[in-house]
């Protein structure tokens, strides 16, 4: 299994990556000669304590991508159980690695405004349950197998 | 909002959508064109049926699942 080793910052596991449109987009946008945005590089933090990843607007913006509908989400700041709601949105995910990458071509994600954070993303469980993720704190160095 | 006729017309078919709970939705406009086992399937029905007019994927829930991040987060506001 390929696995990436970095260090861990002040901002925590930080992760490059790239982002881009979903397969299905890509083929209705070619289908109806709509030239297909180019992958994004993005900067996510790794993050146990989110269940779904999420992307910065300005991510979304870049590529063009329409929201396909609205889920629920609890944060610290939701009080008295009445949740957030957020617009979601159809993308393509790849982790990259010199001897193998890991693609994602449909992934549900939110909408959020994470750039003030030093960041673009969070990377979510739902791409963590496929990976093995390692966290070295003495070290200061984390693994992520995929 | 976005997708509010696309919403409305989920919740008015959900009792019916129950019979295929945990597949996935597409509604367009007033219409649910058919329940699909996988995100990226219901996707690939969706643009093959609408093209690049505004869509809605919903996974099909008696309970609508929250997620849960442990951080704040704000929200862009697109109304």
């Amino acid at each position: 299994m390929p696995h990436l080793t970095l260090s861990i910052g002040p901002g925590g596991p930080i992760l490059d990556f790239l982002c881009g449109v979903s397969k299905p987009r890509a083929e209705a946008l070619t289908k109806a000669k709509v030239a297909v945005p180019p992958y994004v590089a993005v900067r996510g933090l790794v993050d146990t304590g989110a269940s779904i990843t999420s992307f910065d607007s300005s991510i979304l913006r870049q590529l063009g991508v329409v929201s396909k509908g609205t889920i629920q989400i609890h944060t610290p700041s939701t009080d008295h159980g009445k949740p957030h709601i957020a617009n979601q949105y159809d993308v393509s995910v790849i982790l990259r690695h010199p001897q193998a990458t890991r693609i994602w071509q449909a992934l549900p994600v939110f909408e959020s405004s994470l750039s003030h954070q030093g960041i673009q993303a969070l990377i979510g469980r739902d791409i963590l349950n496929y990976c093995l993720l390692t966290y070295d704190g003495n070290s200061k160095l984390f693994a992520l197998a995929f | 909002m976005e997708l509010e006729i696309e919403l409305e017309t989920y919740k008015r078919e959900l009792p019916n959508l129950l019979k295929d709970e945990g597949h996935y939705a597409v509604v367009f406009g007033d219409k649910v064109v058919g329940t699909y086992v996988s995100y990226e399937d219901a996707l690939a029905i969706g643009y093959e049926w609408c093209g690049l007019k505004p869509f809605l994927v919903k996974k099909i829930q008696a309970i609508e699942q929250v997620q849960y991040i442990t951080r704040d987060l704000s929200f862009p506001c697109h109304t």
